[in-house]
């Protein structure tokens, strides 16, 4: 994962000049007298870093205010409106007001659609107790300058999203010490200012390897999405080593990132495995302004990052199935067709999530990747009634996936086709709502309490307190959700039947019921746990008084 | 055997974009070192270049629905901040979150809030959102990244998962983000309730404690 760039575009010519407040040239803040030479040190930490063509030009001491259109980056010892103290500030820290900010970058960038920085400043916060060799109550002084640095070049935060150490986390703790660049800042820079080395555009890595399987007599799979990524402006051009491989859209322009999509046609490809690439390449030379398309600025910072590089590579990887031979048709159980939140009850409805259980029902093992769901999968269909099923899961012996809604109440049938024949249909009566409890072992329900803990015997909810409970069955909501697409944040889809809930044979306060943002088929009641219970006490859910067949427990606090 | 498969109920990884170092500071600090606790709606917002430093600073005028302390409430109120946009060219304090008229907001001010290091409190650690769901009409809290604030343990918020870009591989059990649905989403006067708890609690010595 590349570093983060901030929402800034890069700096046009990869460079700045650095100012340094005199104030650091002396007795600051402490009896110390190397602060210039830790500065320099920080700043220099981001020249030179191989890939990139930023560097900072260290123009020396400065007795000028910061300057947001001189197109220098200042390092100022203080804010305006803070007067440099004369002594270290008090501790603890957190007593002064300001004491909780230790350094602020101000970012100053042009009019242009891209939003080049034109100008940075760094301003440390002298109410802080700065140190070069801090103590566990002080603050490193260098590891928040290199931090800032970042900033100025177009990084942003990273907090949360990089795995191991990282200079541009947003907070820094007392005594803590990161004075080196990791790699995900070094890939920044390389990212934001590439000198030609690398390719300029990037794949999460994730998805720099696609497989694609099916088999012989079976329509082509769905294509499969992947994110590319450049420097705005760039405009990049995708080229497929073969003539079965098509790439949607085949080029286009980044504003940040962009989303393309795969296909491979596997009917044009013999049994076994099949390999081949696309090759993704910014145009070169960038083109001139007055040739840029409309709507493109032609801004110097898309021109001067427009270096190619060597072609970021997607590989593909396909394998086609075999026709087999006769007599191995897929069969499905007769009692195999079960509620997908606990594999007991056979009450199903539309929108509720199913497992099927047999023999031959997928040529592999397989899982859907994105919404929406996909309807073949692995090779496998699923028809409900006819109706082609959303699929999230496929294996040799079970199948999981979305009873489509619009289907009407009463008796239907389930199919499975796979590449080499159909099952029988196997009958089953649906549902208008059919609501089950997701369950663990000992009939445990799925439940999360209040702090969104998973409840236990060994972790009960607080008497009084809210909690989520998973079911899936729900049947009609308000308003309404496509099959194999997730429910939506705002607004929320509500279940249209009455809905209700016992706990422990008491009635408890329903708040919400219906389905779970972000995700298919799956819903959640988040009710109010009487008073007056505890240890495990048995849950019920109704949806217009058709309550869950399977009981499922929760643990309430004593 | 039948095998336990989870569903899996993924969602594309949302991309997350992100200048500025602070201590991290927990609600209580929050609530007691601001010197205003403001929620309202952002009627405007204006820039100007100031002459003192020739950096765009901006007028941002709230209208107050709920404050801690309560002189300021039913009252316009304006404060000056660094940053903004004029003539097309902007400055900003990096990642600080941006302000848009229309919407509403939860501020912890500082006194001073025209300084160089930002109006609030620990920088984006000050700023919530507020947001109305369009079924129940709610109106609940959530914090600069648009995570739901679902209460508050131990001086510290606890936050659900974003609700407009969600990552989430399988059903999460056993802890993690949920999804923050406004049945247990701080509502505005729940969260002040909390603010004024939290406002009376004794500072620690270290902010972030």
């Amino acid at each position: 994962m590349v570093g983060f760039p901030s929402e800034f575009g890069p700096k046009a010519d990869s460079n700045f000049r650095v100012l340094i407040d005199e104030k650091f040239d002396g007795q600051f803040l402490t009896s110390e007298r190397i602060w210039v030479p830790v500065i320099n040190e920080t700043i220099e930490k981001w020249n030179g870093i191989s890939g990139s063509t930023w560097s900072f030009d260290t123009i020396g001491l400065t007795d000028k205010a910061p300057d947001d259109e001189d197109g220098e980056t200042t390092i100022a010892a203080c804010g305006f409106q803070f007067d440099c103290p004369d002594s270290v500030p008090t501790l603890p820290l957190g007593t002064a007001a300001n004491q909780t900010i230790l350094a602020v970058t101000l970012i100053f960038e042009d009019d242009s659609r891209f939003r080049s920085i034109t100008d940075s400043d760094v301003f440390s916060n002298p109410e802080i107790p700065f140190w070069t060799q801090p103590s566990t109550a002080q603050i490193d002084f260098a590891t928040v300058l290199i931090h800032e640095l970042g900033h100025v070049i177009g990084l942003g935060h990273n907090d949360n999203c990089v795995v191991g150490p990282t200079v541009m986390e947003s907070v820094v703790g007392l005594g803590e010490i990161r004075r080196d660049l990791f790699s995900a800042e070094t890939e920044g820079a390389r990212f934001l200012y590439p000198d030609g080395s690398a390719p300029a555009i990037r794949i999460f890595d994730s998805e720099s390897t696609l497989r694609f399987e099916s088999a012989e007599g079976l329509p082509a799979p769905f294509g499969q999405e992947i994110h590319i990524y450049g420097v705005r402006g760039g405009r990049w051009l995708s080229e497929p080593s073969q003539n079965w491989v098509r790439v949607k859209p085949p080029k286009g322009t980044f504003l940040l990132d962009s989303q393309i999509e795969i296909e491979v046609d596997t009917t044009r490809l013999g049994p076994g495995d099949h390999t081949a690439t696309v090759a993704l390449t910014l145009e070169d030379p960038g083109p001139p302004p007055g040739t840029l398309p409309p709507g493109i600025d032609p801004n110097p910072a898309t021109l001067a990052q427009n270096v190619p590089g060597p072609p970021a590579i997607v590989q593909i990887e396909v394998y086609i199935e075999p026709k087999p031979a006769v007599g191995v048709e897929p069969k499905l159980s007769r009692q195999g067709i079960v509620n997908g939140a606990n594999f007991t009850s056979q009450s199903l409805a539309p929108g509720s999530l199913f497992s099927l259980f047999g023999e031959r029902l997928g040529a592999s093992t397989d899982q859907a990747g994105a919404f929406p769901l996909p309807t073949t999968l692995g090779g496998t269909q699923v028809l409900v009634n006819a109706v082609e099923a959303p699929l999230l899961f496929v294996s040799a012996n079970q199948i999981n996936g979305q009873v489509p809604y619009g289907i009407a109440a009463g008796r239907g049938g389930f199919i499975v086709r796979t590449g080499v024949g159909l099952t029988d249909s196997i009958p089953i009566d649906l549902l208008e709502t059919a609501p089950e409890l997701f369950l663990l072992e000992n009939d445990q329900a799925v439940v999360l309490n209040s702090d969104f803990t998973l409840n236990t015997p060994d972790n009960p909810a607080e008497q009084g307190s809210k909690v989520s409970v998973f079911f899936s069955g729900q049947g009609p909501v308000d308003p309404p959700v496509a099959s194999g697409r997730p429910a939506p944040f705002s607004p929320l889809s509500h279940v249209v039947g009455e809905p209700g809930a016992e706990v422990g044979g008491l009635d408890a306060k329903v708040f919400f019921m219906g389905l779970t943002p972000g995700f298919a088929g799956l819903a959640q009641a988040d009710v109010e746990i009487p008073t007056g219970l505890f240890r495990q006490f048995p849950i019920r859910l109704s949806i217009g008084g058709v309550e869950n067949s399977k009981l499922g427990f929760v643990s309430v606090k004593e | 055997m039948r095998v336990i498969r989870r569903f899996s109920l993924f969602l594309l990884l949302a991309g997350t974009l992100a200048a500025s170092t602070v201590l991290r500071v927990n609600f209580a600090y929050l609530s007691r070192s601001a010197h205003h606790i403001v929620a309202g709606r952002v009627t405007s917002i204006t820039a100007d270049k100031d002459p003192a430093t020739g950096y765009i600073f901006s007028k941002v005028t709230l209208s107050v629905s709920e404050a801690v302390p309560s002189s300021l409430l039913g009252r316009e109120y304006s404060f000056r901040m660094i940053g903004g946009e004029l003539e097309g060219k902007r400055l900003y304090i990096a990642d600080f979150p941006r302000f848009q008229a229309g919407e509403k907001v939860v501020l912890f001010l500082n006194s001073q809030t025209a300084g160089v290091f930002g109006p609030t409190i620990g920088l984006w650690q000050g700023v919530f959102f507020v947001e109305q769901d369009v079924s129940t009409g709610a109106e609940t809290v959530t914090d600069y990244k648009r995570r739901p604030i679902i209460g508050v343990r131990d001086r510290q918020l606890l936050r659900g998962a974003p609700r407009e870009k969600t990552s989430s591989a399988d059903l999460t059990i056993g802890g993690g983000a949920t999804s923050g649905s406004p049945a247990n989403s701080l509502r505005t006067n729940e969260f002040f309730d909390q603010i004024r708890v939290h406002r009376a609690l004794p500072v620690a010595a270290v902010p972030g404690r």
